[in-house]
């Protein structure tokens, strides 16, 4: 089968004896990938030539040096901090170097795949060339990994025979091999990645605090909340005191009849994923097609809605169960809204349907994060299936009159309506959010 | 852990310093420190009295694009520079930075193809270090 994703060094063009590994190293590099709709990211304007070409000049060392030193992060962090300055030097191409016009290309990760994002130049800016394509993928992380260690391999043969008094690559592709290869290391450079941290430099009292942490909550769950955090603030203690709050609350859950769910297909997303197991959830409990009341998802979680108690204000939500209190899972939620509580809950019953009781937190957040995107396919079908939306939206139309009257018949948030439709392709982008 | 890949990042990332240039270091560097246009920025070389580069070249940032046509202004801009925290043991600021008046920042830097000259290049906006180069500059009121 194709990889998702290639380096591709299609000729070497610096001189070999340049005894300068930028030099050496310089080629016509493309990136791509896609099996049925392939891309090219690579694809530029020559503004010398007034030509177009599939590849990029550039000296192949640069890009092999920072996918290394940037692994973790672009491996395992999701793109919730994509302001953030840290973030931009670890996720995105083009500040690989000042002098080269690398491409905008924003990679991040959900934890299973690797999103690929970039918008086309309308000008070349101040290069020769600029880059044609609009690019929006996700690929299998795997693929990722399999991409890098061959790129790199590649460019390090390159090197051993040009410039082989040049280690840095080596020392650096030594170093990540070591880290990946040991269970433990490779653990906490995931922690730190998911935190907004390159591995080393969080401190040993933050890796030991978010250790008990995830031995806690839950090697996926307590990953995931480490999700939530972010370089600009990777204060451990606002997801404690978060874990505090659930643990006291006095509203709680039953979703211990949620059955845990066998994965179909390695391809499956996320979002596909949690799509699917809502639908198995309505026809097993025989929901219907269309709206689900108050009364039935309160009889669905053995509790009232709305909830009636203390709202909690974190990053961080969710529920919080260990077995006692005959199992229930105990919660918090931040709004006094029914549609935004309804939606919670359907969270956290998606995600009741792929952690195993060993996984003692529900996390609930903005992280971009596999997990978080299940949650809110789950939620978003249990709620107001896609089948639904679509019939009735053909039935009234896609005007604002028509989006808000869908909320209130479903009884979800109006901005769930209108990222649906977007999402699914039946509204245009800018309208998902109402006109004032 | 992570020891190589933080050392590298500590290298290769550009620190801008808070203070700009002094006289003394203004005058240091007018007397001592050499510009060199290189050819691979140019898209003209010889407007700058360049010998253009072999085919096929390779893919640079370009000041023909950012209207400095004329190594006297590229040579004016890296003067008024703000200036990195890294220097080398010659004490030469290993980059110079300055924005023109269109907004377009530059970055000189020390070394490269001929040691102990300054080649320049415009910075691309989607280069994150644009937007830090033009706060900064803001910040200096330069």
């Amino acid at each position: 089968m194709e990889p998702e994703l290639r380096f591709d060094v299609l000729d070497w063009i610096g001189r070999a004896d340049a005894g300068d590994p930028a030099v050496s190293t310089l080629g016509a590099l493309t990136i791509e990938g896609g099996g049925v709709r392939p891309w090219v990211l690579t694809r530029v304007e020559d503004t010398l030539a007034a030509s177009v070409r599939p590849h990029i000049r550039v000296p192949a060392v640069q890009l092999a040096e920072w996918l290394l030193v940037h692994w973790w992060r672009l491996r395992w962090e999701s793109d919730s901090s994509r302001t953030e300055t840290s973030w931009v030097y670890a996720h995105r191409m083009s500040s690989i170097s000042r002098d080269v016009p690398w491409p905008a290309l924003e990679l991040s990760s959900d934890g299973e795949s690797v999103q690929l994002r970039m918008e086309p130049e309308p000008m070349a800016d101040v290069a020769g060339v600029r880059y044609l394509e609009r690019v929006a993928v996700e690929v299998p992380a795997r693929d990722f990994e399999r991409a890098v260690d061959r790129f790199v391999a590649v460019v390090e043969q390159r090197l051993a025979q040009c410039t082989p008094g040049y280690r840095t690559l080596s020392e650096l592709r030594e170093e990540l091999a070591e880290e990946q290869r040991r269970p433990s290391l490779a653990r906490e450079c995931r922690w730190q990645a998911r935190a907004g941290l390159a591995p080393g430099c969080a401190d040993e009292a933050w890796v030991e605090r978010a250790r008990g942490l995830v031995d806690d909550l839950g090697a996926v769950s307590g990953e995931d909340a480490l999700g939530t955090l972010s370089a600009g603030d990777h204060d451990l203690g606002k997801l404690e005191r978060a874990i505090e709050a659930m643990k006291r609350s006095t509203t709680s859950l039953d979703l211990t009849w949620a059955t845990l769910a066998e994965r179909t297909t390695a391809a499956e997303l996320p979002w596909e994923r949690g799509s699917r197991l809502a639908k198995q959830l309505r026809a097993r409990e025989k929901l219907g097609d269309g709206p689900l009341s108050n009364e039935r998802l309160s009889d669905l979680v053995s509790a009232f809605i709305p909830l009636r108690g203390e709202l909690v204000k974190s990053a961080l939500s969710g529920g919080y169960r260990n077995g006692v209190s005959g199992g229930r899972t105990r919660i918090v939620w931040g709004s006094t809204r029914v549609e935004s509580q309804r939606f919670h809950i359907g969270r956290l019953l998606g995600e009741a349907h792929v952690l195993g009781p060993e996984e003692h937190l529900l996390p609930v957040s903005d992280a971009g994060t596999a997990l978080q995107k299940l949650g809110r396919s789950f939620a978003q079908e249990l709620l107001c299936p896609w089948e639904a939306l679509d019939a009735y939206t053909d039935e009234h139309g896609l005007d604002d009159e028509a989006l808000s009257d869908a909320a209130a018949h479903f009884e979800v948030s109006e901005l769930l309506v209108r990222s649906t439709l977007v999402n699914r392709g039946k509204l245009d982008r800018w309208r998902i959010t109402p006109r004032q | 852990m992570g020891e190589r890949a933080l050392q590298h990042q500590r290298t290769t990332r550009r620190h801008i310093r808070r203070e700009p240039l002094s006289n003394e270091e203004r005058a240091f560097l007018r007397a001592n420190a050499v510009y060199e246009g290189s050819p691979l920025h140019k898209r003209n070389p010889g407007d700058f009295g360049l010998t253009p580069p072999a085919s096929p070249r390779p893919d640079k940032t370009l000041c023909d694009e950012a209207a400095i046509f004329a190594a006297e202004e590229a040579r004016r801009l890296f003067e008024r520079g703000l200036v990195s925290e890294q220097w080398t043991a010659e004490g030469f600021p290993k980059q110079l930075w300055s924005v023109d008046e269109d907004g377009q920042p530059y970055e000189a830097m020390h070394g490269g193809a001929k040691p102990d000259c300054y080649h320049g290049y415009p910075v691309r906006k989607a280069d994150p270090f644009f937007d830090e180069l033009t706060e900064a500059w803001g910040r200096h009121g330069a």
